[in-house]
């Protein structure tokens, strides 16, 4: 794939609606099947939504405009779903819901199977966050109890709890070598597991913690977690602020005044970030960032992302739900009135 | 005030600026000194011996996400249900001390109001008048609390206002035409006492006693031939500061055991439910305990994390409040209501982030003790939360209930400016007959 050097706007837009009175169903988290065009979301609702992105629109909205109608699936029975991810080859689907489960869904025809596959109580609190291993082997499971677990993925054996986080541990990712994992969530702090040993490698200190406070809450600790391509690169989003660390040696290099989101391209060097206005970067390949040193030699305070900008686009306060696709080709977004909008990266 | 440099720092223990706070706070309380002691009324107290906490969830507090829970529901939200002490009562996931108490306490589930304002159902729900319903700002019901049943110990407040709100004026109501005398004695909140009130030595109360000496004489000469009630009610101020000075470890909480801070919760609610027991168990009749400032529980907008946070922290601190007012044999004769000024949609959409509006139609609320009956759910709704299906519960029916359970009679009325004023705004509303 030659550099990308535009990103457009695909016309048409996703939406679900099963006609209950209830308000609009939130987009909180997108993922692209592994494999085929198709794409679940993480929504307010106790079920997921799927669509078909190479549908047309067939239906038409309260404002007249037509989209592209989703289904819910992947049923919990009460609570809403949290977390979800494929599993690499893109058989089965695992998701996690506020009534702390996990459940397991075949994938077959395009769609999950319409019971789970397996379904079991999986923390104390809401499972908040799903990954497999890139080897489909493990996955591990994070959650509102502060725990982090690590299952046998094709018989969900626990292998593992993890202590340490102190607050709601909001997401996990693995590095695309498959030799790590990274947790993070309201308690400011990441923390890079050994994928195989299990022990905690090291810890970063994200901060910007909060008690959630009155009328309008910030956002506590992180968000959301991305790594780049070639694992080198960790971006960590919070309320307010995006930091990109080396995963390595955990120094912060770069730092953003735009939150809640992240996403690297899968193949190129390029970040996405951001909650209401998405904003990419072409970032250098070497270093990401210059590390720069104070008079007194230590390494001076990160300044804002380095490198090219590629594009912003708006989607509306407070919209959750950034992925790229796997081929690198698509990014999907999330928004805070239900729709899901794509884009096409040229 | 810049320290005077012929002053000694003992002398500036008791600052100018302290004792006119002070005074004014005193003031503020204890302005009606005379007619506040007045020997019917403290009979009255002494017979009555009721007590009320009332924790005021400003902002809103979400039915769906406390009292009267939908998990499954579309209504329902991400947050799940827990069984209760009561067979088939579920209330929220982050309320697990108050489901344990809930065999304890009464639950309304179908409280119907119909001002969506801040502002003006703040005043409704803590005086029962419509802003506009009354020639005179209405009172809290805790300032006619503490005109009709005073604190038996004159040394003591009748009425203290735990935390503020930074809301809108009328959201947090004052004590309308009974006057300063039955005004809150304001404490900031986070478990502190008055501001500006310094702890006592005996040598400093002594340095007071001389200045007030001075002053009363001064104060003497300048009633010649002025109002004496109002001179009257100046002088008792300052008294009722050097009572209040005497009583100063009222609100000392370092006083208090280390695990009572921990079962209460390292919140500045839990700080200030400490103290509210502290201040109940000592004499003082009636306490109000904000619920941090700022319309916290109004959640438009990144509603259901967040609101694990601030249930977790409510739940803890009321919780051993409760706790400990059994405990302690004081539960008979408190009553502690939970509540806010309104419910919210069961719409989920907010503004961003999934959250509710606001909702009068039907809401809930919990409150318990001073002899009421115990465990009681009362009324009901839809399997949406959309209509009230049972019992609707007016705010006027509330007061009429709370006063009723104090032994006050709702519908008295009291005389301003040649107006007979009912508590109970129109004389409207019926208590709640199943509680008694």
């Amino acid at each position: 794939m030659a550099e990308i050097s535009k990103i457009t706007k695909v016309e048409k837009t996703y939406y679900v609606d099963d006609g209950a009175k209830r308000g609009p169903l939130t987009m909180a988290r997108v993922c692209f099947h592994p494999h085929e065009s198709k794409l679940v979301a993480q929504t307010a609702d106790r079920r997921l939504a799927l669509f078909d992105l190479t549908a047309e629109p067939t239906a038409k909205g309260k404002n007249g405009n037509s989209y592209v109608p989703g289904e819910l699936v992947c049923p919990h029975e009460i609570g809403w779903v949290r977390s979800l991810d494929f599993h690499p080859k893109g058989e089965w689907l695992a998701t996690g819901g506020s009534d702390r489960t996990l459940r397991i869904w075949s994938w077959a025809d395009g769609r999950p199977a319409l019971e789970p596959q397996a379904n079991i109580v999986a923390h104390a609190g809401w499972v908040e966050s799903i990954a497999y291993s890139p080897d489909g082997k493990l996955l591990v499971t994070t959650g509102a109890d502060q725990q982090v677990k690590v299952w046998e993925a094709d018989n969900l054996n626990l292998l593992h709890t993890l202590s340490g986080h102190t607050k709601a541990v909001l997401d996990v990712l693995f590095t695309h070598d498959g030799q790590r994992f990274v947790t993070a969530g309201e308690d400011g702090q990441v923390r890079v597991w050994n994928a195989q040993s299990f022990a905690l490698e090291s810890t970063i200190t994200f901060g910007n913690t909060n008690d959630q406070f009155g009328q309008t809450p910030k956002h506590s600790g992180v968000h959301r977690l991305a790594i780049s391509a070639d694992d080198r690169w960790l971006g960590v989003a919070g309320g307010d602020a995006v930091n990109v660390y080396n995963l390595a040696s955990g120094d912060v290099i770069a730092t953003e005044r735009l939150g809640m989101e992240v996403a690297f391209h899968p193949q190129q060097n390029v970040i996405a970030i951001g909650e209401s206005e998405v904003k990419f970067w072409h970032f250098e390949p070497g270093p990401f960032a210059k590390l720069e040193l104070d008079k007194s030699g230590k390494i001076s305070k990160p300044k804002g992302l380095p490198g090219k900008s590629l594009a912003s686009i708006k989607r509306g306060e407070y919209s959750l739900g950034l992925q790229f696709s796997p081929d690198g080709k698509q990014v999907a977004f999330g928004k805070n009135d239900g729709h899901i909008e794509l884009s096409e990266l040229t | 005030m810049t320290p005077n440099s012929i002053c000694s720092t003992n002398q500036h223990a008791f600052s100018r600026r302290a004792l006119l706070q002070g005074a004014v706070t005193a003031g503020a309380c204890f302005g009606g000194f005379g007619r506040l002691f007045a020997a019917e009324q403290a009979l009255a107290a002494k017979q009555a011996g009721k007590r009320v906490i009332l924790v005021f969830m400003s902002g809103g507090p979400s039915q769906f996400e406390t009292w009267d829970p939908k998990p499954g529901a579309p209504t329902g939200g991400p947050h799940v249900s827990i069984p209760t002490s009561l067979s088939g009562i579920h209330f929220d996931e982050y309320l697990p001390n108050l489901a344990r108490l809930a065999n304890r306490m009464v639950t309304i589930r179908s409280m119907t109001s119909s001002n969506a304002d801040h502002d003006q159902a703040g005043y409704i729900s803590q005086t029962s008048y419509n802003p506009s319903a009354i020639v005179a700002p209405a009172p809290h019901w805790l300032s006619i609390c503490a005109h009709e049943q005073p604190a038996a110990n004159p040394l003591l407040p009748s009425y203290v206002m735990l935390g503020r709100d930074n809301f809108g004026k009328l959201h947090v109501p004052g004590s309308g035409y009974l006057g300063a005398s039955q005004q809150a004695l304001h404490c900031p909140g986070n478990g502190t006492g008055p501001q500006d009130m310094p702890a006592v030595t005996a040598a400093e109360l002594a340095a007071y006693d001389r200045r007030e000496k001075l002053r009363s004489s001064v104060s003497q000469r300048f009633a010649v031939g002025r109002d004496r009630e109002m001179i009257a009610t100046h002088d008792g101020s300052f008294e009722q500061v050097g009572r209040l000075l005497r009583s100063s470890d009222l609100f000392d909480l370092s006083k208090e055991p280390t695990k009572g801070f921990e079962r209460y919760g390292a919140s500045a609610l839990g700080r200030d439910c400490l103290l509210a027991r502290r201040l109940v168990e000592r004499g003082v009749p009636f306490v109000r305990v904000q619920h941090q400032s700022g319309l916290a529980w109004d959640k438009h907008r990144r509603a259901f994390q967040s609101q694990r946070w601030i249930s977790a922290e409510f739940d803890q601190a009321v919780g051993a409040l409760i706790d400990d007012l059994r405990d302690r044999g004081l539960w008979q004769d408190t009553l502690v209501v939970l509540m806010g000024e309104f419910g919210r949609t069961p719409e989920i959409q907010g503004q961003g982030q999934p959250g509710r509006n606001h909702w009068t139609k039907c809401w809930s609320l919990s409150f318990g003790g001073c002899g009421l009956k115990e465990g009681l759910v009362i009324g009901k709704t839809n399997a949406n939360g959309t209509e009230l299906t049972d019992r609707p519960v007016t705010i006027h029916d509330l007061f009429c209930t709370f006063y009723r359970a104090l032994g006050i009679e709702p519908h008295k009325e009291l005389t301003f400016e040649d107006r007979p004023i009912p508590f109970v705004e129109d004389k409207l509303g019926k208590s709640v007959s199943e509680v008694f």
